[in-house]
């Protein structure tokens, strides 16, 4: 079917897994397949998707899975649509459309046309949860019954394929036909490079308890949401039977006190800040909780991870709600800071809103930024495309992926949103229960600065004052700019360089011409190009000029700053869809701001610029 | 000695000096009786505020409780005799009750966050104060006439005060918590006894040789001190009192 096409871009959809992990990848040759991205603002575009919208929604093409009053302006709607090939979801296919007084005003999203497949699947689930056990040794299936989806592939074809959560704490994308894993989604959003504070700070702040037999422990019962702050007391036999599904907890989990005064501090910090962030996002952006519909908040302590902490979405936790783990820092200092909760939260509440609204989350997707040269080097060896091998520790040679004969360079950029707007809303939570300021407690633009000789890990006012990456090119700062966020290459793990079937992200970039090796994909870059829109949420509040492009932004001001977390957040919560580029996020948050301010404002017009300066929008 | 008692003993004693010169014709008789009934009124106000911790959520606010005691009703009754000439003895009884319209006004501590006190206020209605006094009176009297008399008198005076006071309030909230808002406060009776003093002047018209009417004017007061919710409240009683009532003599 032919679509009118608001903007064209090359878009790859492939599984992201940690390089360590080497998954196999989406199938066949990376000639480029067009996706139609919709950014749909003005009249014209409006009134031409909306024709097309309801055309493909009276040929079941598209599926209105929810449809909600906006919850900040009278009027308006937003709708979630999802692109369904006979009865099927499509992979990553979805619009959001939003209406005043019944007339569409922002369309956007992604739709994939020239979908031809056979909808029957040669395998069954069953056969399919038993191939993944085998292959996963031993992990069983987690949540609902696998389910069918068309999967858009690197070629520009599609394959039908089932979609199924295993115990291993991730989303598989299985070929319904051969069986062969088209794409992994790694459940698990971590904090990786963030540690967390504790309360050896010394601050004393107050606990939400309940009483229990023999004192009190640690549950909220205060919040609309319900905390609950389990202490593993570092088994990890414990943790797991929390997290795994059927996650169960059991009343010896919580963490207890005698006499209600709490000397732990990964215990306080974890179980205080996580009622902060509840306030946070109730009073500043109307939001209750993780899910919105105060489903209890799990959070676990004293766990054996190390430089880390997650947030496990449902079906893991327990009840299958999800869960955060917070662990600690090699020195022992916990990473539960307000800043690395609120990180945490905020991946939950992506997830959930994004699941609410289109039955999906935001899914990790690899976007192709831009080709390389046919050629690079390292030291002295010139290294075509078409001959370059990558060498795995197994001794299995890699050939590389390339596209004309050119290097392909990808970026996860659903992921690098996850963690970005996860940063936003860490330290927009410092802002709002904190003073600004430098130094421990008090808000600034930085990321885990306040955990004890571990961080601050990343700075959102100047990304490129802290380190990214280690290189073989020298140390690599973090991007303030699109221009310089990573993006990485990929090897064809199966198949040939002809016809990939998969293919897996490399520890690889290119800088000029030059080979530059990295110690990892980190996931395509979630954490490392995040600062790209941390920087722009600092530009529009703050202003200043960003050092790449040279753009000056007039920000809204501090004291106008929720005005641009508001935007932020609405663009997230009601218009993002399911596999958003970093631009979309950009369009998606000025279309908010205008929605919330118009579109003369201040706030619209710092957005906007900020977007600009870092090179996100034109 | 405290010095209303000191006041009350000057008084007297410029009473009594005076009054065999002034009312030396009358030729009262030792060991007659007399009554006095009186209903009155109090004027005066004797507002006061308590100020009390509340300790809530592991933090003290405070909160304050004005109050307002304004002026009401008063029974008295007034028993004596004379023991020489015309001084007599007399023992009395003030009762005085009636509502004290109050304020609550104070913080709460957040459940959530130190230092974030939430200001609350309301009115308290229905607290009742009750007073009670016994007087115990030097009398001068003069009869002027064989229908009319006078009498002077002053002395010591036993208060005892019961004051409905609030110990504690409940408040109303809700998530997120930030503003609370006064519920209904918790009351106990308190009560508290101080000697104190009296002196006043008592007119009357007598219709036969033992029954009559007249009018009277006391003033007493002390200072008493009511203990409650582990604080001590001093509370001011009595005050100038003016009614009028039946008058018997023996």
């Amino acid at each position: 079917m032919s679509l009118p096409i608001a903007s064209l871009r090359v878009l790859l959809c492939c599984l992201l897994v940690a390089s360590s992990a080497l998954m196999a990848q989406a199938p066949t040759a990376p000639v480029g397949r067009r996706s139609i991205d919709v950014y749909a603002t003005n009249t014209t575009e409006l009134r031409t998707w909306d024709r097309t919208i309801d055309q493909m929604v009276r040929a079941n093409q598209l599926l209105v899975v929810d449809s909600r009053p906006d919850p900040d302006i009278e009027g308006r709607r937003h709708e979630s649509l999802v692109q369904y090939y006979q009865g099927i979801p499509v992979f990553g296919g979805g619009l959001s459309r939003q209406a005043a007084q019944g007339v569409a005003v922002s369309i956007i999203g992604t739709v994939f046309e020239g979908i031809s497949i056979d909808p029957a699947p040669t395998l069954s689930a069953d056969q399919v949860v038993r191939a993944l056990s085998d292959e996963t040794s031993g992990a069983r299936l987690a949540g609902d019954a696998p389910s069918l989806l068309i999967f858009p592939t690197l070629d520009g074809g599609y394959r039908l394929a089932y979609r199924a959560t295993m115990t291993d704490a991730k989303t598989y994308i299985v070929d319904a036909t051969s069986g062969g894993v088209l794409w992994t989604i790694d459940e698990i959003k971590t904090q990786g490079q963030v540690g967390v504070g504790t309360g050896a700070l010394g601050d004393s702040k107050k606990m939400s308890t309940t009483s229990a037999a023999g004192g009190f422990r640690t549950q909220d019962q205060l919040r609309p949401a319900p905390i609950r702050t389990f202490d593993t007391r570092g088994s990890d036999a414990t943790l797991n039977r929390i997290l795994q599904p059927p996650g169960v907890a059991v009343d010896a989990d919580y963490s207890v006190d005698a006499d209600n005064t709490w000397v732990d501090p990964p215990v306080v910090d974890t179980h205080v800040h996580a009622g902060w962030v509840e306030d946070y996002f109730y009073k500043q952006v109307g939001w209750t909780a993780i899910d919105n519909r105060r489903g209890t908040i799990t959070a676990a302590v004293h766990s054996n991870l190390v430089n880390n902490a997650f947030f496990a979405p449902p079906p893991f936790g327990p009840e299958g709600r999800g869960m955060f783990v917070f662990g600690r820092t090699v020195a022992n200092v916990p990473l539960t800071t307000l800043d690395i909760v609120a990180h945490e939260m905020m991946h939950g509440v992506t997830h959930a809103s994004l699941m609410q609204r289109t039955g999906l989350g935001l899914l990790d997707a690899l976007f192709i930024d831009r080709l390389g040269p046919t050629t690079i080097t390292s030291g002295s060896t010139s290294l075509p495309c078409d001959t370059t091998v990558y060498v795995l520790p197994d001794g299995r040679r890699l050939p590389l992926v390339c596209q004309g004969g050119r290097y392909v360079l990808v970026s996860n950029h659903p992921g690098v949103i996850h963690e970005g707007v996860s940063d936003i809303f860490g330290i927009a939570a410092e802002f709002f229960h904190q003073q600004a300021g430098a130094g421990p407690l008090r808000a600034d633009y930085k990321l885990g600065e306040d955990v004890t000789d571990f961080g601050p890990n990343r700075a959102a006012d100047v990304p490129a004052s802290l380190t990214a990456l280690p290189s073989s090119a020298g140390l690599i700062a973090y991007p303030d700019h699109i221009s310089r966020a990573f993006s990485f290459l990929m090897g064809v793990s199966q198949g040939t360089v002809a016809n990939p079937t998969a293919v897996v992200l490399l520890p690889w970039t290119v800088q000029g011409n030059q080979l530059v090796t990295l110690p990892t994909t980190d996931g395509g870059g979630v954490h490392v190009n995040s600062t790209v829109l941390s920087h722009a949420f600092y530009l529009a509040i703050e202003g200043g000029r960003n050092a790449t492009s040279g753009i000056t932004v007039q920000g809204v001001g501090a004291a106008n700053r929720a005005q641009v977390e508001k935007s932020f957040f609405r663009a997230v919560n009601l218009i993002l869809p399911n596999v958003p580029s970093l631009q979309t996020l950009a369009q998606a948050t000025v279309v908010a701001s205008i929605d919330l301010y118009g579109v003369n404002s201040q706030t619209t017009l710092s957005i906007r610029q900020a977007m600009q300066a870092v090179g996100l929008v034109n | 000695m405290t010095r209303p008692l000191q006041t009350t003993l000057i008084v007297l004693i410029v009473t009594l000096a005076a009054a065999p010169a002034v009312f030396a014709q009358a030729g009262t008789v030792a060991g007659r009786g007399f009554i006095i009934v009186n209903g009155g009124y109090q004027v005066g106000s004797h507002d006061f505020e308590q100020v009390s911790t509340l300790r809530a959520n592991v933090e003290d606010g405070t909160f304050t409780t004005d109050y307002d005691v304004k002026s009401g009703p008063s029974f008295d009754v007034t028993g004596g005799a004379t023991v020489w000439r015309l001084l007599a003895i007399g023992v009395g009884v003030t009762r005085f009750s009636r509502s004290t319209p109050s304020t609550l006004s104070g913080s709460v501590p957040h459940p959530f966050f130190f230092k974030r006190p939430r200001p609350v206020s309301g009115d308290i209605a229905g607290l009742e104060r009750e007073e009670l006094a016994i007087h115990v009176e030097a009398i001068a009297t003069a009869p002027i006439g064989r229908r009319l008399q006078v009498m002077a008198f002053g002395g010591p005076s036993f208060f005892r005060v019961k004051q409905d006071m609030v110990t504690t309030f409940t408040w109303a909230e809700t998530y997120p918590f930030d503003d609370a808002s006064f519920g209904s406060a918790t009351v106990v009776d308190a009560d508290g006894s101080k000697l104190g003093f009296n002196v006043g002047g008592d007119v009357a018209f007598f219709f036969s040789r033992q029954v009559g009417v007249g009018g009277s004017i006391r003033y007493s007061a002390a200072t008493v001190e009511i203990d409650v919710a582990g604080g001590t409240h001093d509370v001011k009683a009595g005050g100038l009192q003016a009614g009028g009532g039946l008058r018997l003599r023996f």
